[in-house]
């Protein structure tokens, strides 16, 4: 074979193992994990996921979701309905997207260094009555009526707040509700003359998902708490 | 400290199922770790079609960027294993009280939060896990401005906080996660509740809440652990939770290791 030729096989075998290890390298690139650690070290999100503007705004924080993981305090059915004025299983009707919770509705004023949680924004929620349980005399919550609540967290402007293990409030799902005639602490600040939402599950053949678990919605009705 | 021969067989099971939630959760990050373990990958694919329940016990946090699920678990830590880098070179978190009196607010206590919540962040710092945590220092330099690293202290503060005993959130700046950078910190925020009296007694039928508990599970939270039903100091609701002890538990442990590696 002559030396050109040999050397034109040499450089092209030498091409198709470059065109191979470029590839394998631009795969491992885009599958190897970045930086050290064990299973699970981070990549980043998608490239091409949408990237809103960053700004440190009137709030102190940038667009985006804001999700606070929160502990419970949760000591039974019995107390929970003790601690509402009215309790009562129901369907979501319709839900907004969010507000703060402030007279008119501008951001909320914190201690220095606070920054808002899903404490401070709230959603309207319209519950249809389905079946009451514990109702305290002078609250009017009856069978087949329409309920104006707030429920916490929620979507204002750019920013969403929420906390881990909330329920997706969409129109039509089925719910257990305990409500408070008393707004939540981190809602006073915005007048309101319907229900807070002290808690609320979802309901599915008959059952409620309460925070240990799931609870007869027959057990809820029945709980007075008092 | 050292791994014993115990945990270390667990923890190849825990790796096992953390790698049968990544599967479940998205291809890429089976891909992924499928790299890495291809032999975990295959057992999670036989696993996901034997049983629905997936073999993780722990849950680790996805650190929030728009468009993400909210309250998602078993999915992989993404960013989890990086947040915790302070940007001081020593893989530490950390933190600061914005209240220079954290027990004030409530006149029936006369337990030491501030104290407890030094006691806790012990706890997880004695776990085997690769990093020590958590040190506490007395203020945090905080920028500000478009499209800078936005620093901001891990604080812990009490308020007003409705049927909730405490809350963690954490603020993930948006650009930092695009930008994948390694030396930036990542705010996290925990409030405790001054509804709630609190004292250093696991009794659930005295009236008060367990601080040494309270503040373990959130700092779990800081740690960038998620919810958990089984017996772990991550359980999500106080009293009657399966686990209400104050030390992390074996769960718990191997969360943390999974995220930070063993040590």
């Amino acid at each position: 074979m002559k030396p050109a030729r040999q050397l034109g096989y040499f450089l092209g075998i030498a091409a198709v193992f470059a065109a191979v290890l470029t590839v394998t390298l631009s795969l491992r690139g885009q599958l190897a994990p970045r930086g050290t650690g064990a299973v699970g070290t981070p990549q980043s999100p998608d490239p091409g996921e949408a990237s809103p503007p960053w700004k440190v705004g009137d709030v102190g924080l940038g667009c985006g979701t804001f999700t606070s993981y929160g502990l419970k305090y949760y000591p039974g059915l019995q107390a929970e309905a003790a601690g509402s004025d009215a309790v009562l299983i129901g369907k979501v009707v319709s839900v907004d997207s969010g507000h703060w919770a402030t007279s008119d509705g501008s951001p909320p004023s914190l201690e220095p260094g606070l920054r808002p949680t899903f404490l401070q924004v709230y959603r309207n929620l319209r519950i249809s009555v389905v079946e009451t349980g514990k109702v305290r005399a002078e609250v009017p919550v009856t069978v087949g009526a329409v309920i104006d609540t707030r429920v916490l967290g929620g979507t204002v402007g750019c920013r969403t707040f929420a906390v881990a293990g909330q329920l997706d409030l969409q129109p039509g799902l089925d719910v257990a509700v305990f409500l408070s005639t008393t707004s939540l602490g981190t809602l006073r600040g915005a007048p309101f003359t319907g229900f807070d939402v002290q808690d609320i599950w979802s309901v599915t053949d008959g059952q409620a998902q309460g925070p240990n678990g799931a609870v007869t919605v027959d057990s809820i009705v029945n709980t007075v708490g008092e | 400290m050292q791994v014993s021969d115990a945990n270390k067989k667990y923890l190849t099971h825990a790796m096992r199922g953390y790698t049968i939630g990544a599967a479940v959760v998205g291809g890429d990050m089976g891909r992924t770790v499928g790299r890495i373990n291809p032999l975990g990958f295959s057992l999670a694919v036989v696993a996901v079609v034997l049983s629905a329940q997936p073999a993780v016990a722990y849950t680790l946090q996805r650190n929030n960027y728009p468009g993400s699920p909210v309250g998602c678990t078993n999915v992989s830590p993404y960013w989890c294993i990086e947040w915790p880098l302070a940007g001081d070179g020593n893989s530490s978190i950390t933190y600061v009280y914005l209240h220079s009196s954290l027990s004030s607010n409530n006149p029936g206590e006369t337990l030491n939060m501030k104290q407890e919540a030094r006691n806790a962040f012990a706890r997880w710092n004695a776990v085997p896990a690769r990093e020590p945590f958590l040190v506490e220092v007395t203020s945090i330099t905080q920028s500000s401005g478009d499209h800078t690293p936005y620093w901001c202290p891990t604080e812990i503060s009490r308020d007003s906080i409705g049927g909730y005993i405490a809350i963690t959130t954490d603020y993930t700046p948006y650009d930092i996660l695009q930008s994948g950078s390694h030396n930036t910190i990542e705010c996290s925020q925990m409030i405790v509740s001054r509804d709630l009296n609190f004292d250093t007694n696991s009794n659930p039928n005295d009236g008060y809440i367990d601080a040494r508990f309270t503040l373990g599970h959130e700092q779990g939270h800081m740690l960038c652990l998620g919810h958990t039903g089984h017996v772990a100091i991550m359980y999500p609701s106080w009293p009657n939770s399966v686990y209400m002890g104050i030390t992390p538990t074996s769960d718990d442990v191997l969360g943390l290791q999974v995220a930070y590696g063993a040590s």
